[in-house]
């Protein structure tokens, strides 16, 4: 049975953040708009981590338009770690595949957990909303601890 | 007697000198341009390879110094052929590309079979970009294709920022 829960949380200050990567190689073709990532990818804008084995940023126009090269989409490959937000309210987790679109959200997909505290969930897709901050679960199944009495 | 053949000894010596610098001594082909040189414009005391399109400069290229290395050596007392395609060009010292609005840096690169390499580190910047490498680069004239080696750091905008 398909299951989709919405969890509200903290809206991220990723929004309008300059988008920063590190990586252990860089491929790019200046007349193109994507630059690949090789190995031991780290992506962070505001307080959005994200780590993968590789990764491909994608501008909206060819790289040659100097100062239009804003990005529209980041998609990052094998061994997806991830954590959003910070203090009690920060979330963190691993999916197979994650998709960042710098204005609405990162998608977060195959095998996707997400853990916040001591509650944890799994789903077949986790959507996590950078201007609400809510998180969308499809498929969902999962552990919320509760309080103790 | 004696006089004659010690200058033939001397004669006989100077020739093999001679057939020596020439034939193994040769020196390699290669060619410093320095301040002045014909091939290339000067700025300062460095070196400016500018081509423009229409009055703007549309790439750039310059360097402290610039070794170009041709396919052979000039013969004595020949001018040299600036002409002539060279096979390598090595730049040293405050290396700088700048093409479109992008500026390449770095301390040395290396041209040669259409790209250009390095293992130095290298920063570039246009537009809201950044990128840095720290274990060298290369950059394939033809498809416009670089290729960062070792660390790389990087940081652009996201396209929504303008509308923030």
């Amino acid at each position: 049975m398909k299951l989709i829960l919405l969890i509200a949380l903290a809206s991220s200050t990723a929004l309008g953040n300059a988008i920063k990567w590190r990586s252990k190689g860089l491929t790019v073709s200046m007349q193109g708009n994507v630059i690949h990532l090789d190995n031991e990818v780290e992506i962070e804008q505001g307080n959005v981590h994200v780590q993968a084995d590789t990764a491909r940023i994608y501008f909206d126009s060819g790289l040659r338009k100097v100062g239009r090269e804003a990005i529209v989409k980041v998609e990052l490959q094998g061994q997806v770690r991830f954590s959003f937000g910070s203090g009690t309210e920060k979330i963190s987790g691993s999916c197979d595949k994650a998709e960042l679109l710098p204005a609405e959200s990162i998608v977060l997909s195959g095998r996707a957990r997400a853990t916040q505290g001591g509650n944890t969930i799994r789903g077949a897709q986790i959507i996590y909303y950078l201007h609400t901050g809510w998180i969308k679960v499809s498929e969902a199944e999962g552990v919320i601890r509760t309080e103790q009495p | 007697m004696k006089k004659l053949r010690r200058t033939l000894m001397v004669l006989f010596g100077a020739a093999l000198v001679f057939l020596l610098h020439y034939v193994w001594l040769r020196p390699p082909a290669q060619f410093t341009a320095t301040s002045g040189a014909e091939l290339f414009k000067t700025q300062g005391e460095g070196i400016t390879w500018q081509r423009y399109r229409g009055d703007q400069i549309a790439q750039q290229v310059s360097a402290r110094q610039a070794t170009v290395f041709f396919a052979a050596a000039p013969q004595d007392g020949a001018e040299l052929d600036f002409g002539a395609s060279p096979v390598r060009i090595e730049l040293q010292g405050e290396v700088l590309f700048a093409s479109e609005g992008h500026v390449l840096r770095t301390t040395r690169a290396t041209f040669a079979q259409g790209k250009v390499f390095s293992d130095a580190a290298v920063q570039i910047e246009g537009g809201s970009m950044r990128l840095s490498g720290h274990d060298g680069f290369s950059y394939v004239l033809a498809d416009k294709r670089l290729t960062l080696r070792g660390e790389v750091e990087g940081e652009a905008y996201p396209a929504d920022r303008t509308r923030q």
